[in-house]
């Protein structure tokens, strides 16, 4: 499975619901669009245990859209 | 010795110098201070109707709209205490509180269901809309003879989450409400009449209530009010909409705004961002800055000290600093057994001032506890002083700040023990992102086994029965949890485990 579908997974498994994570624009920030406070701290989270990284406080506040996390993932910025 | 009642401070000057200017803005109304001064004034005419005597205290539950701070103050100018509990809160919560602090009334919004479900006897309720109560019986020229509280007389009460998972009241006097402009508004934030101010954080909280009530009431300025939640379109467009010249947050909704743009720059018209309530990381001051092209001055206040005891200056606030301490308060670092430490050295925030509640309400060994002989409020958070700047190094205690809100490991656990897979949990801190949040960490029984779908069970089955910011973020599935030799858990060392994973 490639690291976009590996990370809607991911959305799902933290409470979103699957029609919504469908839907998502890879290219739009997922903060107040698609996750609130709190399932953007679980998704990070769960990014972090799942490909065993630490996402440091100068990636956190620039990793916006679902694009974002996918090039963090497969070239680490 | 009789003191100043502060409704009648914060109403008299601004009904005499601009009794039209707007106090209040809120969606498509606005309430002048005339019209703040007569909606206090028939409230307090209708306690003392009602037979309401002073010292007795009354539960308000309201949304952030005009009506709040009517009502409050109509508590006040009656010599009533004022109750203030979020709109949030379940019926148990409210049931809770009323009990505990013996409400005499409770007054809410016709749009609020669960205060309108606690009360039985509907003669024990006031229904409000969003400017106030209407009744035609009463008018606010029958008010006269305000009370002139005494030195001992509380004005107000807050609730703040205790580490038992039960609130705690914490009782304020009427210069707790006035000090804090004097002391911080006013010198160090520089707020004057010409002031629009925004606070995402609400009334019943002492950051809203100093924010939304006493500064702009105190300075004659005009605050504007969000009734609903405060996400980041809601803010946006009430920043757009109003133009506000201050505005108040928490670090969990500057990381919201800042995650929802998808812009280069953010261009707002703000000439000061505040931040109380949690931890500013110094990665948020600077992504702010960077986008926006302002810095946040950050500060840390309690609700045992009203407002701000320690606080960054607009202009030269410090990355990942709270903050220099506040001119008329004195403050403590000391070790386990209440020694100064040196500089440089983390210890235990001791804090004094002249704006620190007297007591926990009915607590009196928790309050002998927390408020010191010496008047030293314990503040439960380690910190470091470097050069006067005091930076924040943890907690001292098992409690989680999420957004402003004290999280109780203790409930999250209640509420994660009732699901049937589990035969063991704990809550403890863990960082997400920039942020702290609580984690779950949990035993199943025997015949359940860990896997993706139960964990989003978990997810949904806490989202199902505690507010958004006590939902933990991860859940990690262990053996057996870290306990002493007398059963209790060691959340500490989940801590720890968290912060290397």
């Amino acid at each position: 499975m490639d690291a976009f579908n590996e990370l809607k997974e991911l959305m799902v498994k933290i409470g979103l619901k699957e029609s919504v994570v469908n839907e998502v624009d890879p290219t739009q920030p997922l903060a107040g669009r698609v996750m609130d406070s709190l399932a953007y701290s679980a998704f990070l989270v769960a990014v972090e245990e799942r490909y065993g990284v630490k996402i440091v406080d100068r990636y956190a506040l620039k990793l916006k859209s679902l694009n974002d996390f996918q090039n963090f993932i497969n070239h680490g910025s | 010795m009789s003191r100043s009642n502060a409704a009648l401070a914060l109403l008299n000057h601004n009904l005499a110098r601009h009794p039209d200017k707007i106090a209040y803005y809120c969606g498509d109304q606005a309430l002048s201070y005339r019209g703040l001064d007569q909606a206090s004034r028939s409230f307090a005419q209708l306690l003392r109707k009602r037979g309401v005597v002073p010292g007795e205290r009354i539960l308000i539950v309201l949304p952030d709209c005009p009506a709040f701070p009517a009502v409050f103050l109509g508590c006040l100018l009656s010599g009533v205490v004022a109750v203030a509990v979020s709109a949030t809160l379940t019926e148990e919560e409210l049931a809770y509180i009323s009990a505990d602090c013996g409400a005499r009334l409770s007054v809410t919004h016709a749009i609020l269901a669960a205060p309108c479900a606690i009360v039985s006897d509907k003669d024990m309720q006031i229904i409000c809309d969003d400017n106030g109560f209407r009744e035609d019986s009463i008018s606010p020229d029958d008010f006269d003879n305000p009370y002139h509280p005494s030195a001992d007389d509380f004005a107000y009460m807050l609730y703040s989450s205790g580490s038992t998972g039960k609130p705690k009241g914490v009782p304020h006097r009427h210069e707790s409400l006035l000090l804090p402009c004097d002391l911080v508004g006013k010198p160090l934030l520089g707020i004057t009449g010409d002031d629009v101010i925004f606070s995402t954080s609400k009334f019943p909280f002492t950051y809203g209530l100093i924010n939304s009530l006493a500064f702009p009431l105190s300075c004659g300025a005009a605050a504007v009010l969000l009734p609903g939640k405060p996400d980041p379109c809601a803010i946006m467009e009430i920043i757009g909409r109003h133009k506000p010249s201050i505005f108040f947050s928490v670090p969990t909704l500057y990381t919201q705004i800042l995650l929802s743009s998808a812009d280069p720059e953010i261009k707002l018209p703000m000439r000061l961002c505040c931040s109380a309530g949690e931890v500013l990381p110094a990665a948020l001051f600077e992504e702010w800055q960077r986008l926006t092209g302002m810095e946040i001055v950050d500060g840390i206040g309690s609700t045992e000290m009203t407002y701000h005891f320690i606080s960054n200056t607009p202009g030269l606030a410090v990355a990942g600093s709270a903050g220099r301490l506040v001119p008329g308060y004195r403050a403590r670092i000391v070790d386990d057994n209440g020694n100064n430490v040196p500089e440089g050295s983390e210890g235990h925030l001791l804090v004094s001032g002249p704006t620190g509640s007297p007591c926990y309400w009915n607590l009196p060994d928790k309050s002998a506890e927390t408020m010191l002989p010496d008047g030293f409020v314990r503040t439960g958070d380690i910190f470091v002083e470097r050069g006067g700047f005091y930076y924040h190094r943890g907690r001292s205690d098992d409690m989680i700040k999420v957004g402003a809100q004290w999280v109780s490991p203790l409930l999250v656990e209640d509420a994660l023990q009732s699901h049937p897979a589990v035969t063991d949990c704990a809550v403890a801190a863990v960082s997400a992102g920039t942020l702290t949040r609580p984690g779950a960490f949990v035993v199943l029984n025997a015949g359940a086994e860990q896997s993706p779908a139960l964990e989003r069970n978990l997810r949904l089955h806490i989202q199902a029965r505690l507010p958004e910011y006590m939902c933990p973020v991860s859940f990690k599935f262990m053996e057996e949890l870290p306990r002493t030799s007398t059963g209790k858990i060691q959340r500490f060392m989940l801590r720890e485990n968290s912060s290397q994973l």
